[in-house]
């Protein structure tokens, strides 16, 4: 039961990671290479604000969702926009072109970290103090930050469902997911939905990175691993699909668990690719996807 | 005319020339050094290295330099990889002509490094490399003045044979240092105390979740859980194993092998998870230090406002080795520099440092580096104020236990 739990909470980290991820692809159907990127940076934001400042941990949580959305609308206006911008139709885009830009970005940012904050990593501190504790059902003993900030995702992860599916917004960016030059002709500005898009799912990672900165700290590789299983979420779920990555995300965070308890610790993260080589073999569209055929 | 102006601008490089190079007989001679600053490699590791490296050169340089020319170190980034340490490590010998080099951090790295310096003959003074393996090449041309696994192993060994306990679960990391200290400190425990039932497990030193690892424990919490891992992946599962209240606790007594408590952001990264942590510390302020130790110490409070770590220390030791072997030998050739690090016996920051010629685990070492385990009793102690709990000739106070 332990490890079920663990595994959930850690469902909920990422598939608050994976569906920016995916949202992004649904919209731009752009590889953001950059999103582990935008999870470092909210860490960091995280911990300075709380540790500088020494404002309340929740509130800074705002302003962690408010700077990974301006992040996120200057890098799309910057570097996506340039890309898809002369494109009514996807198919047309370079896609080589969104994947150099986006790794450049992410090498630029870990550097540019590395020079702001140097070396040394920081912890933020938790939305409750780290001395705290609770135990769940007389099963297991957790920090009473890390249940906080799985409710705090969780509520979020509900929200963001419910908005992207059946908000009139949320319409309008299924509708550019589906087909950009159809919404286009039907009068959706499809350029702003894009942007909206991205500054979401940058705020989406940011508060990740800012939940997990009191467990994980901020450094500036920590977004890598995190973006990895990502990738293989959103590729599990079916590409663009935000049901199919949050279920994606709470499978491999269950799969991991039970498979490093039962099986061996020292394989963990070779359990989530041995299920991506599965899928990829019998199911290449993923939980979610759709078959699809591009000519 | 024009023939003042010639003669003014030669008078001026003429001027130029001299000054730059007052007081030194010919062109500078240049040290290679290789540390991390990039992920994944220990950035912060490799940043205290290279500031007890500068220092070194500053004071050599203020005593009129080494065989009367100016000292320079080149740094390359070995990112803690090794395949990027052995093309750093290349590139210093075939590029820029370096005469020895000292450096390292990450055993995985300095295997590859080793390699090189080997097969081009080149002296290198390991700054921060333990893993045993490492030694047991015996190349002649590999020296170490940093500390290695199997003295860390005795100590540890020799801490929780003290404690009298049953069981004992070390926590490495998947490396050559991290796997190579938890085999030492097993091999040795079981000699010393083979009533103690001693069993390791190797964690992802990338990793930034070690739930499952934990809850292992959790099952059946042993007596102790030592962690044997480099930041940042060494303080994250401190205060992982603190949250899920595995250790410390009143049975289970936390032991780190890696000497995390010396680093500066150890309190910026541990918190609450370090109260009542145990640590092997190879430098404690209360430990005793040579003249040139408190020059080095004092030196780099006044540069940086911290107390200097260890690897300050380490970093510090192993060119001042290297160049007094050059001043012994007379000579840079690499053939000289070796036969006078080998024979030399140098005063450095912590005590006689000298080389054991004896092949295996310990060759070309300096053996008795010293060491203290030493216990955090509050959150944000200096280690200045941590007690000393062992070995019991230093011993300041006892053992304490949530």
């Amino acid at each position: 039961m332990d490890v079920l739990i663990t595994g959930i909470i850690m469902g909920t980290f990422y598939a608050l990671l994976a569906l920016g991820l995916s949202l992004i692809f649904g919209c731009l159907k752009v590889v953001n290479f950059a999103h582990g990127e935008f999870f470092m940076i909210g860490a960091y934001v995280y911990a300075l604000i709380a540790l500088k400042v020494g404002m309340n941990p929740f509130l800074v949580l705002i302003w962690v969702v408010a700077f990974g959305l301006i992040i996120g609308l200057i890098v799309e206006r910057l570097l996506m926009r340039p890309l898809y911008q002369k494109y009514t139709e996807w198919g047309a885009m370079r896609d080589e072109y969104a994947i150099i830009v986006t790794f450049g970005l992410s090498l630029f940012l870990i550097n540019l970290a590395n020079q702001i904050f140097g070396p040394y990593p920081i912890s933020g501190p938790g939305l409750m103090p780290m001395k705290e504790r609770v135990l769940l059902g007389n099963i297991l003993m957790m920090s009473s930050h890390r249940l906080i900030a799985f409710c705090v995702g969780a509520g979020v992860l509900i929200v963001a469902f419910v908005l992207v599916r059946y908000s009139p917004w949320g319409k309008i960016i299924q509708a550019v997911s589906q087909n950009r030059f159809g919404a286009s002709i039907a009068g959706i500005n499809s350029t702003k939905v894009s942007s909206i898009v991205f500054a979401l799912s940058s705020a989406l990672a940011g508060l990740a990175g800012a939940l997990l900165c009191p467990i994980f700290s901020a450094e500036p590789f920590v977004g890598a691993l995190p973006a990895v299983k990502s990738f293989v979420i959103v590729v599990l779920g079916g590409m663009g699909s935000v049901p199919g990555s949050i279920l994606g995300a709470y499978l491999l965070g269950v799969l991991e668990q039970f498979g490093a308890v039962y099986i061996s610790y020292t394989y963990r993260d070779t359990f989530g690719f041995v299920i991506l080589i599965l899928f990829l073999v019998f199911r290449p569209q993923g939980l979610f996807g759709e078959k699809a055929r591009e000519v | 005319m024009k023939r003042r102006a010639c003669a003014t601008i030669l008078l001026l490089m003429g001027g130029w020339v001299f000054w730059s190079g007052v007081g030194y007989a010919a062109g500078p001679i240049v040290i290679g050094s290789v540390e991390p600053f990039s992920p994944p490699g220990s950035i912060a590791q490799g940043s205290e290295a290279v500031a007890g490296i500068k220092l070194a050169v500053e004071m050599i340089n203020e005593k009129g330099g080494l065989l009367g020319r100016k000292v320079e170190v080149k740094f390359e980034d070995s990112m803690g990889i090794p395949e990027k340490g052995r093309a750093a490590t290349e590139k210093l010998i075939v590029k820029e002509k370096v005469s020895l080099i000292v450096g390292g951090n990450h055993s995985s790295v300095c295997m590859a490094m080793s390699e090189v310096a080997h097969s081009y003959k080149v002296p290198f003074v390991n700054v921060n490399c333990w893993a045993d393996a490492i030694r047991e090449k015996g190349y002649e041309e590999w020296f170490n003045t940093s500390v290695n696994n199997s003295r860390i192993s005795v100590g540890g060994a020799e801490f929780v044979k003290s404690l009298g306990v049953k069981r004992v679960v070390a926590l490495a990391e998947n490396t050559d240092f991290g796997i190579g200290l938890a085999r030492g400190f097993q091999k040795y425990l079981k000699t010393i105390a083979p009533e103690i039932q001693c069993k390791y497990t190797v964690l992802d030193r990338e990793a930034k979740d070690f739930t499952p690892a934990i809850l292992e424990l959790k099952k059946d919490p042993p007596d102790v859980v030592v962690t044997i891992m480099d930041p940042p992946a060494g303080y994250i599962i401190i205060n992982q194993l603190y949250e899920y209240g595995v250790a410390p606790t009143s049975k289970t007594l936390l032991l780190d092998l890696d000497a995390l408590a010396e680093l500066p952001d150890f309190w910026d990264n541990i918190k609450q998870a370090g109260k009542y942590l145990t640590g092997i510390a190879l430098f404690h302020p209360s430990m005793k230090l040579t003249d040139l130790g408190k020059e080095v110490r004092k030196r780099h409070r006044q540069k940086t406002g911290r107390e200097a770590s260890r690897v300050v220390f380490q970093g510090f030791d192993a060119i001042w080795l290297a160049a007094k072997a050059v001043e012994k030998a007379g000579s840079l050739e690499p053939d000289a520099v070796i036969k006078a690090m080998r024979e030399i016996k140098v005063e450095g920051t912590r005590g006689t440092i000298s080389m054991n010629l004896e092949k295996g685990p310990f060759f070309q070492q300096w053996v008795e580096v010293p060491y203290s385990i030493i216990q955090f009793t509050e959150v944000q102690q200096p280690l200045a104020k941590a007690p000393i709990v062992f070995p019991p000739e230093q011993k300041t106070a006892e053992l304490v236990r949530p």
